[in-house]
């Protein structure tokens, strides 16, 4: 089923309360939030893609650029898209995402999805899944998610979807942002019978659409993150580090270079390798080893790193045997402290206390 | 003319698409039936529409259309609703004047609530004076014949739950009112058809269309749709001004709809009638959304009437 994902990025992100919107924020790899959110969508069926925004989040001075956006996300995605900029806000989510409908020349399925979280699908999603779903999230896997924040859904014996209610705790299963239709323009149907002045969002929209006869289907996420609110992008973003380390002293016993063995000997001091390697998942850390042992000894110091558990680092060599100085800028949206500095007594396996 | 009507209505900005430039074409569209629009300039610089058909069978429709558009411009060459004259017949294409104006849904859009306002009663006064021009006669047979033969397992209609069971309450409906005023017709009379002259504050109505029964109750149901459930233009705030300014009209519609003898339910089956042959040919899903929904409330509503008022 060919598929176009609407991603309404309209919103005043209050509560992050920054200068710029939250999916314009870096993530961690160097891409916007707006993007990484997007990169667990493989394998969906997603056909074209439609980014709602306000043009006024845009091109500033040494602002985004929607150009380079749009480059961004068909690089992270592989899929035609179009950032769709508002001259106005609008009133609510489902209006920003019938701006994105109206980009559309035909109804077919469409999937709406949230910018601030990243969704794991499960495997085979593609066949199994049809056009309405609504894709949700165990409250007792994610303990951490602001329950307050989350509409919630009932979904029966046969995997439908009963009931859903905005802000409501009326089940574990909160709605992860991740929602499909058959087609776009029963969003607009919805949408036309919610009139009433009050803000709407995309789950009063499945619900009104449940209550006319549509059923939708309740699809339980692979996996998830949650970026709501600023303090869940910080604890997100801080499971992922730079992490500058000596050698000498810290992760093998210090080594004179006129010794014996000299500095062909790495003596691993295992209980602060340990520390590092579990403290830190290598998916998100960037090793980078510092030593003053010189060039001429780097197929040995390689070789001693992968044997310990390192499978990616860079090893930077033959640095002056003195003091190291790290320097980092912070701000908002990258708090102090960005720069952290541990000093350990000469081999002692205590890295574990200062992690 | 009302000489207030003319005042307010020229104080409207004038329209962006200006036509403009040397050379005898200035301007190229699709219409309806795969016809070509074009705006060509006559030797003596008059810029008059030419449409032309792109094949036999939208020639043939054509011509009903320019018959159709000649005899309603002969009945009201001067009147404040009139059509554009036609000027030719070149087979395969028809030659017409052009109406310096903008649709009626974006003339709503950007008029006064004034303005709005006088446009709109003037197309209500036409509609109850078509009303009462025309005779009662016999009209259930094609409309449930019309009815029939719409293919009701379409892509674009069998999504619609509870197809089925609709089209039988709108039969029932057309039973329980067989007949009704009966006359000359538009037959597509939508705010797309329906311009708004710019310097004039005149009403022209443009493609004409065959109807499965020449009636002004179908032209009074079609404008009613788009009065009530306005689709296009800016889904924001803009549309809200639309809203605003249409539903009077449509209040209005509904009053003279009541006043020329027709009935609640048969109005809505009208309504619905209208939809099921639009549908098929909207691809916009900005503008499906909102027919479905227009059809959900007209399905509750003939249920409603039906409960109510039982069949004799």
């Amino acid at each position: 089923m060919s598929r176009t994902l609407i991603v309404p990025a309209a919103g005043r992100s209050t509560r992050y309360g920054l200068s710029r919107p939250k999916f314009l924020l870096q993530h961690p790899t160097g891409v916007t939030m707006l993007s990484a959110g997007l990169a667990g969508l493989d394998g969906t069926g997603i056909t074209r893609l439609v980014v709602v925004s306000l043009a006024e989040y845009f091109d500033g001075p040494r602002g985004v650029t929607a150009k380079h956006l749009t480059a961004e996300v068909e690089r992270v995605t592989g899929v035609p898209t179009t950032v769709h900029l508002l001259d106005e806000p609008t009133t609510d989510p489902v209006e920003t995402v019938i701006h994105g409908i109206g980009e559309l020349a035909e109804d077919g399925p469409i999937v709406l999805k949230d910018t601030d979280n990243l969704v794991g699908l499960p495997d085979g999603w593609e066949q199994t899944t049809p056009g309405n779903f609504v894709t949700f999230a165990d409250l007792a896997k994610f303990p951490e998610v602001t329950a307050a924040n989350k509409s919630f859904l009932r979904v029966g014996m046969l995997g439908t979807v009963a009931d859903i209610a905005e802000k409501q705790v009326i089940s574990a299963h909160f709605n992860v942002g991740l929602v499909g239709f058959e087609a776009a323009s029963l969003v607009v149907l919805a949408r036309e019978r919610l009139q009433g002045g009050r803000e709407a969002y995309v789950s009063d929209v499945v619900g009104e659409l449940i209550r006319l006869g549509y059923e939708f289907r309740g699809v339980e996420a692979g996996a998830y993150a949650d970026w709501g609110t600023l303090a869940d992008w910080r604890a997100y973003c801080a499971t992922y580090a730079t992490v500058l380390c000596d050698l000498d002293g810290v992760l093998c016993r210090n080594e004179h270079p006129l010794s014996e063995t000299g500095w062909t000997r790495f003596d691993p001091i295992t209980e602060n390798i340990q520390a590092l390697l579990e403290r830190h998942q290598p998916s998100r850390t960037r090793f980078v080893f510092v030593t003053s042992r010189t060039e001429d000894y780097r197929p040995y110091v390689h070789d001693a790193l992968v044997a310990a558990g390192f499978e990616q680092f860079d090893l930077v060599m033959s640095l002056p045997h003195a003091r190291r100085i790290l320097v980092n800028d912070f701000a908002g949206s990258a708090p102090y402290p960005t720069a952290v500095a541990i000093n350990l007594p000469r081999n002692a396996p205590s890295l574990r206390e200062y992690l | 003319m009302q000489p207030d009507r003319v005042a307010l209505v020229r104080a409207i900005p004038r329209p962006r698409r200006e036509p403009a430039g040397p050379g005898p074409e200035l301007a190229v569209g699709l219409g309806q039936s795969g016809c070509t629009i074009s705006l060509v300039r006559l030797p003596d610089g008059t810029p008059v529409v030419r449409k032309q058909a792109g094949d036999q069978r939208s020639w043939e429709r054509l011509q009903r259309q320019a018959a159709k558009q000649r005899a309603f411009h002969a009945d009201h060459p001067d009147a404040l609703i009139t059509a554009p004259e036609v000027l030719a017949v070149d087979p395969p294409a028809i030659v017409m004047d052009f109406v310096r104006g903008t649709s009626l849904g974006e003339f709503l859009q950007q008029a006064s609530v004034r303005q709005s306002s006088a446009v709109c009663t003037d197309l209500s006064a036409f509609l109850s004076g078509q009303l009462q021009c025309c005779p009662s006669g016999p009209a259930v047979e094609a409309l449930v014949g019309k009815l029939d033969s719409l293919d009701l397992d379409h892509p674009r209609i069998r999504g619609v739950p509870g197809v089925g069971a609709l089209a039988e309450a709108i039969r029932r409906a057309f039973r329980a009112q067989p007949r009704l005023p009966v006359g000359s017709g538009h037959g597509d009379f939508s705010f797309d058809n329906i311009l708004v002259e710019q310097h004039t504050g005149r009403i022209y109505l443009i493609d004409f269309l065959d109807m499965p029964l020449e009636s002004p109750v179908l032209d009074v149901a079609r404008l009613y749709l788009d009065a009530a459930y306005p689709w296009w233009g800016s889904y924001g705030r803009t549309r809200h001004r639309l809203l605003g300014a249409s539903r009077d009209l449509a209040h209005g519609l509904r009053t003279v709809l009541a006043a020329g003898g027709v009935t609640e339910r048969t109005f809505r089956a009208v309504l619905a009638l209208t939809i099921l042959r639009i549908l098929p040919y909207t691809g916009s899903p900005i503008r499906r959304g909102v027919l479905c929904s227009a059809l959900h409330d007209i399905t509750a509503e003939l249920s409603t009437s039906e409960t109510s008022c039982p069949a004799p």
